[in-house]
């Protein structure tokens, strides 16, 4: 029979033993995670564009081009204020200087439109990028090249999206009267194994094949600066088999372009 | 967490603080430590125009034919309404200026 207090006593050991395998750093304390995030300041790239009114222009209201009797109204095929063939009142056409002012055309409303070249070209002079890396996230369209671009720059959803056969070509994204010698185009974004990839270091004149973050260098080097092109698979949006979740196409949604 | 909308708040600060660009002739490496131009033109201050998207702001600087003409720019900067205070400094390769040309920069700045 076992006596009562003996009893006792062994539960009193048994748990004196379980404090003892708890232990004090075994208790619940709580745990203050400090997650260290930042805001950053990202100064991107600076385009330096000119342009020159020299010729026979006139700008209205210009203090060298718009001078009465001085300045002159249209280009040669049209209109030149004071010259005998071209400055004929009832016979020569006001206007026209690539597309500014032209009296009875859309752009040419009394009292609104200014009379002028105000569509003369710029041309670039510069494009800077700190420490030699171009950074495009989609947020404008400032590199854009429109007219040989079929492919959706999404300044919306901050991407561009490509379907069958679309390509992508930028303007200059460097350019600071140095030619190039190596580049490297890297990509983030989805499906872009379907994408063939071009870097142009001569403004676009030659166009060389290079591979997703990996150094190129270029066989064509100007001081014209340089420009991407990226063309998309003729059957992209028909492969097998789909690719969950980001199914047929690609996107882009970052570009890192360094060179040197 | 950091969210956009703070993100896009800052951004606006920055905005709200900024107000001319400035050309300078002087073509030495850009510095952390620069505190301006080095040889800045005080005829090319010029307010700036800005435009801004998510986390992000351009700002456009014009400088007409008639303004700063017979200079070689090496510099520019955009500048802040603090007193004598630039945002950054950016250097480049020669580019001449004269009465018959007329100039834009734009600078495009992310808030990370």
């Amino acid at each position: 029979m076992t006596d009562v207090g003996e009893t006792m006593g062994g539960m009193s050991q048994q748990q004196q033993q379980t404090a003892d395998e708890v232990g004090p750093e075994e208790r619940i304390t709580p745990i203050f995670k400090i997650l260290r995030e930042t805001i950053k300041l990202r100064e991107k790239s600076t385009i330096i564009k000119k342009r020159s009114l020299a010729g026979d222009n006139a700008i209205y209201g210009h203090e060298t081009y718009g001078v009465y009797g001085t300045g002159k109204y249209g280009r040669t095929s049209g209109m030149i204020w004071g010259s005998t063939p071209y400055g004929e009142w009832g016979d020569a056409l006001w206007g026209a200087i690539q597309e500014g002012f032209k009296l009875g055309g859309a752009a040419g409303v009394l009292g609104t439109a200014k009379l002028g070249a105000r569509d003369i070209e710029w041309s670039i002079a510069r494009v800077l990028n700190p420490n030699g890396e171009y950074i495009e996230t989609f947020r404008a369209d400032t590199f854009e090249d429109e007219d040989n671009t079929t492919a959706d720059w999404d300044t919306s959803g901050f991407k561009i999206n490509f379907t069958d056969g679309q390509a992508v070509q930028s303007d200059i994204v460097a350019k600071n009267n140095e030619a190039y010698s190596t580049g490297k185009i890297t990509l983030i974004g989805t499906n872009l194994t379907n994408l063939t990839l071009y870097l142009s270091a001569n403004g676009g004149g030659d166009f060389e094949a290079v591979t997703n973050n990996v150094s190129h260098t270029f066989s064509n080097s100007e001081t014209s600066g340089i420009k991407f092109k990226m063309v998309a698979g003729s059957d992209i949006n028909s492969t097998f088999p789909l690719t969950f979740p980001t199914g047929f196409g690609c996107a882009v949604t970052d570009i890192k372009l360094g060179y040197n | 967490m950091l969210i956009n909308e703070g993100k896009n708040r800052v951004r606006d600060l920055i905005v709200a603080d900024l107000t001319n660009g400035e050309l300078g002739t002087d073509g030495t490496g850009a510095s952390a430590s620069d505190t301006g131009l080095i040889a800045p033109v005080a005829a090319t201050i010029v307010a700036l125009s800005i435009t801004t998207a998510d986390k992000q702001l351009i700002a456009d600087y014009n400088l007409s034919s008639t303004t700063g003409n017979g200079n070689t720019y090496k510099e520019y900067e955009l500048q802040l309404s603090a007193a004598s205070t630039s945002l950054n400094r950016s250097t480049f390769y020669d580019v001449p200026k004269d009465s018959t040309e007329e100039m834009q920069i734009s600078t495009i700045v992310d808030i990370q």
